[in-house]
């Protein structure tokens, strides 16, 4: 009975620092948010009690729904080149020594900051002295058309995490024992039944992973919009991390830009749990 | 097997062309720094002939556009470096080794601090930060990430999971206590997850912009708020941004590359120690 409880003492003295930092900096803030989100408040007034208000105003504002629009289309865009063409590399790097080379390489765009990402893609879409008007010999503006920017944005957040995914893809791929695959080709399976009957149902956890990274990344997108388009043209690349932040700190809107932060988050956890379900599944079905 | 090895030889190439493919643009950031405004005016992008130093000598000339922010951004990151780190090895080995009620849901709590965006802490962090009146200085830069990492308290903890448990069994025989395991035993042998654990944190906080600018803006300027500005500022002046961002992501570079071998360990290629 001792022994149980200096155990629980020590576990918790070990576990203190992790412990402060997340009841501070996330278990107080998200209570904190459920309050603010129910008053109405500013700068310039005390807050006060409101109800549900906010969450109404929310979700009757056409800009929430253009937000949440923009930020599924660059972060599926984006996800979806990272998932596909990170698995083809994947399997590259995993298939030679010299992958580890190039999985070095390729992790290098990783460890940038978004927001110098977005300097280069701006400087490469540039209209008149940028890389692809200099390569076309004549002026382009994509970051203008409401249709291609967003696309831009996409590919830039793409170009960032899919040496990552292909590297993550790598190790897992590297790890499937090597008699599994034998035993397909003796069965006569070719490569694409191998990859469909083989290796991506023993990928499942690591397509899971690499999905919720992409779904986090994508709520949280903003540093890379800020100098490569703003979020223009006319809010076609303003994500719902921008439109938070223009609430808050452009507006003062404190109440509005809560409710929207709960909504945010609680959408990211239905949406990781729904991942998580089919992951689930998809595992069981084999 | 054997057609793996038949194929070996595009395999390697193709692997290593797409590598070549992804650093591309960052090589562009070098040659295009390296350009004298006016041969980048005339020609576009291109080697320089002759290369030149006068961008980065004009970004040298001013200290406080880009030195002085990078110099407070490398003391933010190594005090958020080395708490975080402390603080997610001790968590980690709890969650693997002492055993006591309640363990599991500080586990999920602890878990779901890594599903929640930043975005959506923010703006109480925020205003708490401002009502004590520590926002703007250097404790309100890297007092938010320093004491808890969900991420990396996740990566240690699946390492020491992966320790042969006849390890800490003979370490716990010999009288040792929870302070001399982890400084004998668990610090030594897991260096590759320590050390992508540290390269995260530093690299997340070297390019962190967001929470920066909002709290403490040009009152004390970071790398990439001073980045933005430079943007801004120099429009249209690419050779300039470019060297300023070719400064910018040369640290995280440069310790990746360093560290590249034990990284690759802990990502399950190359072989493990």
């Amino acid at each position: 009975m001792r022994a149980a409880r200096r155990r629980t003492a020590t576990g918790l003295a070990l576990l203190s620092p992790t412990l402060l930092g997340v009841a501070a900096f996330f278990v107080v803030p998200a209570v904190a948010l459920i309050w603010m989100s129910t008053q109405r408040w500013d700068l310039l007034s005390a807050p006060r009690f409101d109800g549900l208000a906010s969450f109404a105003a929310v979700l009757a504002d056409p800009a929430t729904g253009r937000a949440l629009l923009v930020t599924v289309e660059i972060g599926g865009i984006a996800l979806a080149v990272e998932l596909v063409l990170g698995f083809a590399l994947g399997r590259l790097l995993a298939a030679h020594p010299a992958g580890r080379v190039a999985a070095v390489l390729l992790l290098l765009p990783w460890m940038i900051a978004p927001l110098v990402v977005g300097v280069i893609a701006r400087w490469i879409a540039a209209p008149s002295s940028g890389v692809v008007a200099h390569l076309l010999g004549h002026r382009i503006d994509v970051l203008a058309d409401p249709l291609w920017a967003p696309v831009v944005v996409a590919a830039a957040m793409a170009w960032q995490s899919t040496g990552f995914a292909a590297v993550i893809y790598a190790g897992s791929i590297a790890r499937i024992p090597l008699e599994l695959r034998d035993a397909a080709a003796l069965d006569g399976a070719g490569r694409w039944r191998t990859i469909r009957s083989v290796e991506l149902p023993l990928l499942v956890p690591t397509v899971l992973f690499l999905a919720i990274a992409g779904v986090v990344r994508a709520v949280g997108l903003y540093d890379l919009v800020v100098p490569l388009t703003g979020g223009g043209p006319a809010g076609a690349t303003r994500p719902l991390t921008a439109l938070i932040v223009s609430w808050a700190w452009g507006a003062g809107d404190f109440g509005r830009a809560a409710a929207l932060s709960l909504l945010v988050g609680g959408v990211v956890l239905v949406v990781v749990a729904a991942l998580w379900l089919l992951a689930r599944r998809v595992d069981h079905a084999r | 097997m054997r057609a793996d090895r038949r194929r070996a030889a595009p395999v390697a190439i193709v692997a290593l062309l797409a590598g070549a493919a992804a650093v591309l643009p960052l090589a562009l950031l070098v040659v295009t720094g390296g350009t004298s405004p006016e041969q980048f005016a005339a020609r576009g992008i291109g080697l320089p002939d002759p290369w030149t130093a006068a961008n980065l000598a004009a970004l040298l000339r001013q200290p406080d556009v880009l030195l002085q922010p990078m110099l407070t951004t490398a003391a933010a990151t190594a005090v958020v470096t080395a708490v975080q780190l402390l603080s997610s090895v001790l968590a980690a080995y709890v969650f693997v080794r002492i055993r006591f009620p309640g363990r599991g849901l500080l586990l999920a709590i602890t878990v779901a601090g890594y599903l929640v965006p930043p975005v959506v802490t923010l703006l109480p962090v925020f205003l708490a930060f401002s009502a004590v009146g520590i926002a703007g200085g250097f404790l309100s830069l890297v007092l938010p990430s320093a004491l808890a990492s969900p991420f990396a308290v996740l990566l240690l903890r699946q390492w020491i999971a992966g320790m042969p448990s006849e390890l800490f069994d003979a370490a716990e025989l010999d009288g040792a206590g929870h302070l001399t395991v982890l400084r004998r035993l668990v610090v030594p042998l897991s260096a590759p997850a320590i050390t992508a654990a540290a390269l995260a944190a530093a690299v997340s906080t070297w390019n962190s912009y967001l929470w920066p600018r909002l709290i403490a803006g040009v009152r004390l300027p970071q790398l990439q708020v001073a980045m933005a500005g430079l943007q801004t500022e120099h429009q249209d002046n690419w050779t300039l941004v470019m060297a300023a961002a070719a400064i910018a992501v040369a640290p995280p570079i440069a310790a990746t590359l360093l560290l590249s071998r034990r990284l690759i360990a802990t990502f399950g290629l190359g072989r493990r120690p």
